[in-house]
């Protein structure tokens, strides 16, 4: 009897997390680093680049000199930043959307939440606000986005985009993400309009 | 007058690039470390005397303490990365009087000639490595730092060991810093696997 119910907890339990839509938070996953320094291998990366013929000096670079002053506090600064490669050095070879990425291109290998480099304007109903930014200044999408993230919905011919769908079970599991994180859902969904379809007042119409 | 001055203005023109260029070479012969190869006399603005072959001190018979002889010339900020290596033991490489980090434990003073049997070394990283230094690494570090940089052309900088094959780094950072990266990517990679 107990053997039974232990196993209908963890299919339970196995259901309800078996949405793709939802991000999986276990304990284990908050205790990773938060600094992207403390996830880097100097080993992985030094058999790489001699490969590629770099060496210490091309990322820890030494020769470089500031143009106009020579003075010291502002040197210390210069000195940090060019010991210390900065995101543009290392997106190079791991995120580099118009030469194309060298490296693995997994924004979670370093960066622990995604959900931090998220811009803040992508935020409630974005699907329905996101044209406008990006007329206005592609470029701005193409920072993060390949041209492939936008066609996967703009142009193709069958029904379902390739990305942003809910599992067929997700109706009966979505309560659990929108009291988590209803921002998450607003990100796609217009939260008054698009909730009231189906919830009124009283309980639900469908 | 005026057709008096005219050939005056023309003759000033003429000498002016041959001025200018008679200054740089004179700047340049003035560099000791490039002299010494020719006279010997070169190695007293800094040395008490010539030392004969195989004689040592740890204060390198050097006149002023060997932490501030470069600085008479040198600036403190002549390049990036100093003030990160100082205070650090030097050794293996020569290190000044308390045996720390100073500008002679990565760079030779002495060119090639100058001690026998002695080999100095250029900033010999390759041209591909250069461009990338150029291109991303400079402007990453403008964007930071809002300070307008640029790289070093400078290649003869005496250095004791070659850039190439990491062998003057590696000579002291022998166990490179590394994370406990493999645990979170394993997790990543796997955990995934049986809950979707």
């Amino acid at each position: 009897m107990k053997k039974g119910l232990i196993c209908i907890v963890i299919l339970i339990s196995f259901v309800l997390y078996g949405s793709p839509a939802h991000e999986v938070e276990w304990a284990w996953k908050a205790k990773r680093p938060q600094r992207i320094q403390d996830v880097f291998s100097h080993e992985v990366h030094k058999k790489v680049l001699q490969k590629e013929g770099f060496g210490c000096s091309t990322c820890h670079t030494m020769g470089v000199e500031i143009k106009d002053e020579k003075v010291a506090d502002e040197m210390m600064k210069v000195s940090h930043a060019s010991f210390f490669p900065g995101k543009e050095t290392c997106h190079f070879c791991h995120y580099n959307p118009k030469a194309g990425n060298i490296g693995p291109d997994k924004c979670s290998i370093c960066h622990s939440n995604v959900r931090d480099i998220q811009p803040a304007n992508h935020n409630f109903d974005w699907i329905s606000k996101h044209s406008v930014y990006s007329k206005g200044d592609p470029s701005n999408c193409e920072s993060c986005h390949s041209p492939k993230f936008c066609e996967d919905c703009h142009k193709r011919r069958d029904v379902l985009p390739t990305q942003r769908y809910h599992d067929t079970n997700y109706i009966f599991v979505h309560p659990i993400d929108a009291r988590a994180d209803p921002s998450r859902c607003g990100q796609c969904h217009e939260l008054g309009s698009f909730c009231d379809t189906c919830h009124r007042e009283g309980g639900y119409e469908k | 007058m005026k057709s008096s001055l005219i050939p005056l203005i023309i003759l000033f023109f003429i000498l002016l690039p041959v001025g200018l260029s008679s200054k740089e070479e004179k700047e340049k012969e003035e560099n000791p470390h490039r002299e010494m190869v020719k006279d010997q006399l070169v190695c007293l603005d800094c040395h008490t005397k010539l030392p004969k072959e195989g004689e040592t001190s740890p204060t390198y018979f050097l006149v002023d303490p060997p932490s501030e002889t470069c600085l008479g010339c040198h600036s403190e900020t002549e390049h990036v990365g100093i003030k990160e290596h100082e205070g650090r033991d030097a050794k293996p490489l020569p290190g000044d009087e308390k045996g720390k980090i100073a500008c002679f434990t990565c760079h030779d003073p002495h060119p090639q000639g100058v001690i026998k049997g002695r080999v100095v070394y250029e900033s010999d990283t390759n041209e591909r490595s250069r461009r990338f230094v150029r291109l991303v690494v400079i402007p990453d570090i403008e964007k930071r730092t809002k300070k307008e940089v640029s790289s070093k052309t400078e290649r003869e900088v005496y250095l004791r060991l070659p850039l190439s094959d990491n062998k003057l780094c590696m000579t002291c950072h022998e166990k490179l810093y590394e994370t406990n990266w493999r645990r979170y990517i394993l997790w990543d990679k796997f955990v995934p696997l049986f809950l979707y």
